[in-house]
């Protein structure tokens, strides 16, 4: 499994690279700029990413709008359903708007944070990214 | 389907109990979205956007019904997104049988969206796990009718990316070394040749590996116990693989790539099977040279003049085995010089032959000595009674053999019961 952590908090960005490290490989970008990047890079390299944890606060461009984009370039690349990246949006806070955007905006998960590893490899077993 | 609820972490799980009632209305809206979107898929069956827009529904439903940890709804939402997911990727038309259960998702959703508390009555839930079973079924049948009627090579790598088997750039490599070589050979050949692996050569690479450290148990930190259970694993997932084997080659017959990858799977396990119980092998050589030191101090103190030969010292045997025999063998060669010794005069010098080989995965350690000693004293002598008891929990037995040359007593090991 290789993933893409995008957060802009230290801790949490090692954490959670901590927690996926064991799984395959892991980048991290601090802002969303550099995620959408270093997403479509990858995409460009054929060496895709099969999991992109976004959080919702990033500079430059919010996870909202980075999971909007990669969603575009997939439909763009003719990339649909499961032949894409699974997205994972992670929040300090919720509202009920902006769930129910990220779901229309086709992510996979939402994860309130802080949250416990387990949780996480729930998510990733039940959208089949590591066998249980 | 009471397990399949998706997965909510505590705290979101806290806040989101407060918008129930507005997942439930979005639902509903993403529901009426959903019509326009069949009604469409209906009058064009093999336009693949309106399958693509109703993916995306049933995924957003899906999602929310994670949030509302509702079982049924999510069980319900998520297999028709992989019907419909199966249905863009494998179907050339939307059946109307397809788009019927579509239907009738979206309608048990409305029902559900429009009446929280339905789920939990038995009639709706059982009408709604027959219909998740039906398009599972449905889902079964278009993978099955694509696979028969597949014969594009192209077409049956898109499959092994989908399932997760292989990743493209080895479905690509795979296919154009195929091109290059031979067009008439099957998808697949190529790979499972190259991916066979070859048990002697590494066990040969271990053999030569213990000459040269001259360390012969040292060579891994791994126990005999792990060793053991690792074999065990390995028996177990050996049965396993014949058992899917023989399923694949009834269903599919012999010339089928799933057949071929599980008689794949089948020779590896077998093949490192193999390899972990060279690993747990020793040779002789080692238990040889413990028991001659034993009884180098036993023979000095009771000044016996005692000569032991060896021959096979390279025989292999399991380690536990190697160290467990020691004493037995010596006690048993301690007593054939006490014998010895009282047949003949002190001064006199024993000559005692221990000799190992492996017959047809059979073990054998003979004992033997020229001096005219009576088989039947040893049979009824009680010391040797203990150690047959001894090496028949070693899973062993003794052979006795008096001729007028001598005493020979056989050890005999059948090698433990293995794969191959």
């Amino acid at each position: 499994m290789k993933a893409l952590i995008a957060e802009d908090d230290f801790i949490n960005r090692r954490v959670m690279q901590l927690f996926l490290s064991g799984y395959g490989k892991c980048d991290v970008a601090d802002n969303g700029k550099t995620a959408l990047m270093m997403y479509q890079d990858a995409q460009t390299d054929k060496k895709p990413y099969s999991l992109v944890c976004l959080d919702t606060g990033l500079p430059e461009l919010d996870g909202q709008t980075v999971l909007k984009e990669i969603r575009r370039f997939e439909k763009d690349k003719a990339i649909f359903g499961k032949d894409g990246a699974r997205v994972m949006m992670l929040a300090s806070d919720v509202r009920k708007d902006l769930l129910i955007e990220a779901f229309r905006a086709q992510c996979d998960g939402f994860m309130l944070k802080p949250f416990r590893k387990r949780e996480l490899v729930a998510f990733l077993e039940e959208q089949g990214l590591i066998e249980g | 389907m009471d397990g399949d609820r998706g997965n909510v972490s505590p705290g979101l799980a806290e806040i989101v109990n407060t918008y129930q009632a507005d997942f439930w209305g979005e639902i509903v809206n993403l529901l009426d979205q959903m019509n326009l979107c069949m009604v469409n898929l209906e009058a064009e069956p093999g336009n693949k956007s309106h399958l693509v827009a109703l993916c995306q529904l049933f995924h957003t439903i899906t999602g929310l019904s994670t949030l509302l940890q509702d079982a049924v709804c999510h069980g319900l939402s998520k297999a028709t997104e992989e019907l419909v997911e199966a249905s863009r990727k494998y179907g050339s038309n939307a059946e109307l049988s397809t788009i019927n259960q579509f239907i009738q998702s979206s309608g048990f959703l409305r029902r559900m969206a429009l009446n929280p508390g339905i789920s939990d009555e038995p009639r709706f839930f059982g009408e709604v796990s027959q219909h998740i079973q039906a398009m599972k079924q449905s889902q079964m049948d278009l993978l099955m009718m694509v696979r028969q009627t597949l014969e594009k090579e192209v077409r049956i790598g898109e499959i092994l990316i989908h399932d997760g088997t292989m990743a493209k750039n080895d479905v690509d490599d795979v296919l154009d070394k195929q091109k290059k070589s031979m067009g008439s050979m099957k998808f697949g050949e190529i790979l499972l040749k190259e991916k066979r692996v070859d048990a002697t050569d590494i066990i040969q690479a271990i053999r030569k590996q213990r000459i040269r450290s001259a360390s012969p148990g040292c060579l891994l930190a791994i126990s005999n116990e792990q060793i053991r259970l690792l074999r065990e694993l390995i028996k177990n997932l050996y049965a396993t693989g014949q058992s899917v084997h023989t399923d694949a080659l009834l269903r599919f017959g012999s010339k089928d790539q799933f057949s071929a990858r599980t008689a794949t799977l089948v020779h590896d396990l077998a093949a490192l099977e193999l390899v972990l119980a060279a690993l747990g092998r020793v040779p002789l050589s080692l238990a040889f040279s413990k028991l001659k030191q034993t009884l180098g101090s036993l023979f000095e103190e009771s000044r016996q003049f005692v000569r032991i030969d060896t021959t096979g010292d390279d025989t292999e045997v399991e380690k536990d085995i190697a160290d467990r025999m020691v004493q037995p063998m010596a006690e048993l060669v301690a007593l054939i010089a006490a014998h010895d010794r009282e047949l003949n005069s002190e001064e006199v010098l024993s000559l005692i032959e221990l000799a190992a080989a492996n017959e047809k995965g059979v073990l054998a350690i003979e004992i033997a000595t020229d001096s005219r000693q009576e088989a039947s004293k040893y049979i009824h002598h009680q010391k040797y009674e203990q150690i047959a008891g001894i090496i028949t929990q070693l899973g062993g037995k003794m052979v006795v053999d008096d001729s007028k040359q001598g005493i020979r007593i056989r050890i005999l090991f059948s090698a433990r019961e293995g794969i191959v």
